[in-house]
């Protein structure tokens, strides 16, 4: 499958594909999305690239080791429930913080943005670790 | 002073986490360093001591779980303090002994740092004023334990793993019995369980309250029948042998019951404690007259001691109370002594058998009379602190409370196992120290010497000035009894019965050493009728091969054997519903569209072409295939959120399965009809059984209060309208977290069993 036409096609879709995950990881909390359906939208690029350069190819074009992102995903989401602490409430107690932005209108941050970051990576490590060691050649 | 009770705890506790750096920057002789810790906090529990001498607590008190009456509670009391001083300074003395016994190496600093946290366990354990806390040390000091008698795996894994299961099921009966009396009084709190005995011992449970009790304390103490763990820890190396399982940790189920004296003593349950103490007693003091091994010999006599202290605490008077405690100062004392001198002969002389052991006297002279006056005191010899203990338990015998022919029985029990215990104290000095010298020997240095030398000392000293200890006991057996009564331990009591009685034991045990010859023969072919170590083996394996033979029906590499169980126990679990559950439809079913319809058809179609396929790849497509179907379905029912997900999961388990498939043969192994005929009969029956639940329930009720409280409270308190979205990260987040935690152990396992598998080549 390692063809011209798939590594052209692979090349040009990531960024793209990447791109849409990050939108379904920040509308998710309104609209149809979240941080597990982004990390497995992501996920397909990975596997895409995995296709189109092999497990090598996959990690070199996106730099990603599934340990690290193991490490900051359950940081993330552990850490916002201990700021949940710090901030005088419940562990993983939400917060929500609204900005006018010119021109843009409302902006609505909210902790549990945090939260599901964490799952976003950890779901993604999974693929990324799956991939690139089952995905080994012999 | 009462913030004394927790520095002591956090500062042993920290010195066991410095232990390693400690060990790294002095080898071995961090011992001493850490000795001096342990010499230093004697000191500052001494000076602590007098306000308790005179009959104050020092209480340290912290909410913990206010919720159900836990707190961090300590309590120091005459008992504590008693048991306190005993952990620290016979601690400052092995740790003094460790830094000659062990040589340099790197796992040093591991033992240290084991002895330093099992300190730290011991001592919180007897400073403990609330029943948790109280288990909670007691556990740490089983595992602390379990770690020391393990310490270099191979031959010494299967003692270790007997003492962590005998004192650990006792934690447990412990435990519970805690809980059950918390109920009665409401909390955790040991000085509120005491106060009102009647409340518990009245109340219904109380029978099951103190044969658990019982049973905690009667395991981590040794007493018969649990007392064969005991001689097989003796594997550990003997500075831990000393301390753990000879002067402190085993003494930990004899201040636990004198802590609940006031609980036993109004009960018939004290003649039970009693009743084991002497049998534990006889037995022990007769097993090691049997010995060879020195510290086989002294592990039993360990046992002994334990059960002759236990059936004092079974009376429950403050003279045997008294008697008890001032026994656990001399047994602390000499016990330690014995120990850490066979440790010395060991190193010197290479071998711990008596038979091969002569003449030490000629060669080591010094150690000789250490080892000799710790003996004496163990036999019970004036003007030994072993004396006045045996004397100080012999009164309190006599003056027992109970039916005569009872106490009179008690008494020549106890007189006889301390006959045995002079014969086999003895036993030791003539055995190894009398005769002609065999090998060339020398005396061991002074420095490994010096801790023996301090208890052997000490144990004289305290024996001819005995009117020092008098203050430390007196207030022990008054907090244990919570009697206002003075205790008057002396070398001469008179013309008294009790003293008639220490002749008779110093008579009888003389004799017995001369007759030494037909003793041994005679002691050769005693045998006990059950052996404790084997019968707890065979209850052990039958238990594990019981555990296999009950797992080996679901053991099995092929997945269709682990399918089948869910299958059937999910086919199981629906019939069940069936019975129980009035599945009547509460309205009608929503009328299918036509789209439906079709969808439906390609679902059949995929799901046949999956069973039908002969090729790996392509029952992957297709069963691919049947999860984009059921993606139509969900978006035909309006649910986006699930559509995404299914879609892009369905997508990846392909690609997934493929990269795992593509290491496997093209096609399947084939299967006889039989077993695809069975495996088609349980899919359908499964399909169907899963269709029936969904037709009957599936849009027949109305939204459940759960589900309208989250559509409700998702926009008002977690902002966000996505309610798939906000259970997830707000209203479940700890589910979540739980989940990707999970997820986060599946990624590691793969490379750990896929990716570091490839390292080596």
């Amino acid at each position: 499958m390692n063809t011209v036409i798939l590594r052209f096609t692979v090349r040009v879709l990531t960024p793209v594909i990447f791109a849409l995950s990050v939108y379904l990881l920040l509308r998710g909390h309104d609209s149809p999305g979240g941080g597990f359906i982004a990390a497995l939208l992501a996920g397909a690029a990975v596997v895409l690239q995995h296709y189109a350069g092999g497990p090598k190819g996959a990690l070199r074009t996106i730099p990603l080791s599934f340990s690290s992102l193991v490490g900051a995903g359950l940081l993330l989401a552990a850490g916002m429930g201990v700021a949940g602490l710090f901030a005088g409430a419940d562990f993983l107690t939400g917060g929500v913080h609204k900005f006018d932005v010119p021109a843009l209108g409302e902006l609505k941050v909210t902790a549990s943005l945090v939260f599901d970051l964490g799952v976003y990576f950890v779901v993604l490590a999974v693929i990324v670790a799956v991939v690139s060691h089952l995905g080994e050649e012999e | 002073m009462p913030s004394l009770l927790p520095i002591a705890l956090v500062t042993l506790a920290a010195f066991a986490a410095l232990s390693p750096l400690l060990v790294r920057r002095l080898g071995r002789d961090a011992g001493y360093a850490l000795g001096a810790v342990f010499a230093a906090l004697a000191v500052a529990f001494a000076l602590a001591g007098g306000d308790v001498l005179r009959g104050e607590t020092a209480m340290f008190s912290y909410e913990w779980l206010p919720a159900v009456g836990v707190s961090i509670s300590f309590v120091l009391d005459g008992l504590a303090l008693l048991f306190a001083l005993l952990v620290l300074v016979v601690g400052a003395l092995v740790m003094a002994y460790s830094a000659r016994y062990f040589s340099d190496s790197p796992s040093l600093g591991r033992t240290y740092s084991l002895l330093t946290l099992f300190a730290a366990s011991m001592l919180g354990l007897v400073l403990a004023g609330d029943g948790i806390l109280l288990f909670v040390f007691w556990e740490l000091t089983t595992i602390t334990s379990f770690f020391l008698i393990g310490e270099g795996g191979g031959d010494k894994r299967a003692p270790a793993t007997r003492a962590l299961l005998v004192t650990g099921i006792g934690s447990l009966a412990l435990l519970m019995s805690l809980v059950l009396m918390a109920s009665i009084t409401g909390d955790f709190s040991i000085a509120a369980m005491l106060s009102d005995p009647s409340a518990i011992t009245g109340d219904a449970l109380a029978p099951a309250i103190f044969i658990l009790l019982l049973l905690g304390a009667f395991t981590k103490s040794a007493q018969v029948p649990f007392h064969f763990w005991l001689p097989g820890a003796m594997v550990a190396p003997t500075p831990i042998s000393t301390y753990l399982h000879a002067a402190t940790m085993v003494k930990a189920g004899i201040y636990l019951l004198a802590r609940f004296t006031p609980l036993l003593a109004g009960t018939q349950w004290r003649y039970v404690v009693i009743g084991v103490g002497v049998v534990t007693a006889l037995f022990g003091a007769a097993v090691a007259l049997k010995q060879h091994d020195l510290k086989a010999l002294l592990a039993y006599s360990t046992v002994s001691q334990l059960g002759f202290l236990m059936a004092l605490i079974g009376i429950g008077t403050y003279t045997a109370l008294a008697a008890a405690c001032v026994h656990i100062v001399a047994h602390g004392l000499y016990k330690a002594t014995l120990f850490m001198v066979v440790g010395v002969i060991d190193k010197e002389a290479g071998s711990r058998d008596i038979r091969k052991l002569s003449g030490l006297r000629r060669a080591m002279p010094r150690t000789a009379v250490i080892i000799g006056l710790a003996g004496l005191s163990m036999a019970g010899a004036p003007p030994l602190l072993g004396f006045i203990s045996k004397e100080e338990s012999y009164i309190a015998l006599l003056e027992a409370p109970g039916p005569r022919s009872l106490t009179d029985l008690t008494t020549i029990v106890m007189v006889a196992s301390a006959i045995l215990t002079f014969a086999y104290g003895a036993r030791i000095f003539l055995g190894a120290f009398e005769g002609p010298l065999k090998q060339e020997l020398y005396e061991p240095a002074t420095s490994f010497l010096a801790p023996a030398a301090i208890t052997s000392i000490g144990g004289t000293i305290l024996g001819l000035a005995v009117f020092l200890v008098n203050p430390l006991v007196g207030a022990a057996a008054r907090a244990a009894t919570g009697s206002g009564d003075e205790v008057e331990l002396a070398l001469w009591h008179g013309f008294t019965l009790a003293l008639g009685l220490s002749v008779i034991t110093i008579g009888a045990g003389v004799a017995l050493l001369l007759a030494r010859r037909r003793v041994d023969g005679f002691m050769d072919r005693l045998r006990a009728p059950l052996r404790g170590r084997e019968t707890w083996d065979r209850i052990y394996d039958s238990t594990v091969s019981f555990g296999k033979r009950a797992g080996n029906p679901f053991l099995s590499d092929a997945p269709r054997l682990h399918l089948s169980w869910i299958a059937v126990a999910l086919l199981a679990a629906t019939a069940g519903a069936f019975v129980v559950t009035d599945f009547s439809p509460e309205g009608s079913p929503p009328s299918p569209l036509a789209a439906d319809w079709i969808v439906m058809a390609l679902l059949v179609c995929a799901t046949a072409g999956v069973a039908a396929a002969t090729n790996r790849m392509a029952a992957a497509a297709l069963l691919g295939a049947t999860g984009f179907l059921v993606a139509v379905v969900f978006a035909l029912l309006g649910a986006p959120d699930l559509v995404l997900t299914q879609l892009l999961v369905e997508t990846l388990t392909v690609v997934l399965v493929v990269l795992v498939f593509r290491r496997l043969p093209q096609s399947f192994h084939p299967t006889s009809p039989r077993r695809r005929r069975a495996g088609l009969a349980l899919g359908s029956a499964l399909g169907l059984g899963a269709a029936a639940v969904t037709w009957l329930v599936a849009g027949r009720r109305e939204l459940s209060d759960v589900g309208a409280y989250y559509l409700d409270a998702g926009p008002r308190d977690a902002a966000g309208n996505n309610v798939v979205n906000t259970i997830l990260v707000d209203f479940r987040a700890l589910d979540t977290l739980g989940e990707i935690t999970v997820l986060a152990m599946a990624a590691i396992g793969v490379f750990a069993l896929v990716g570091q598998r490839r390292k080596p080549k």
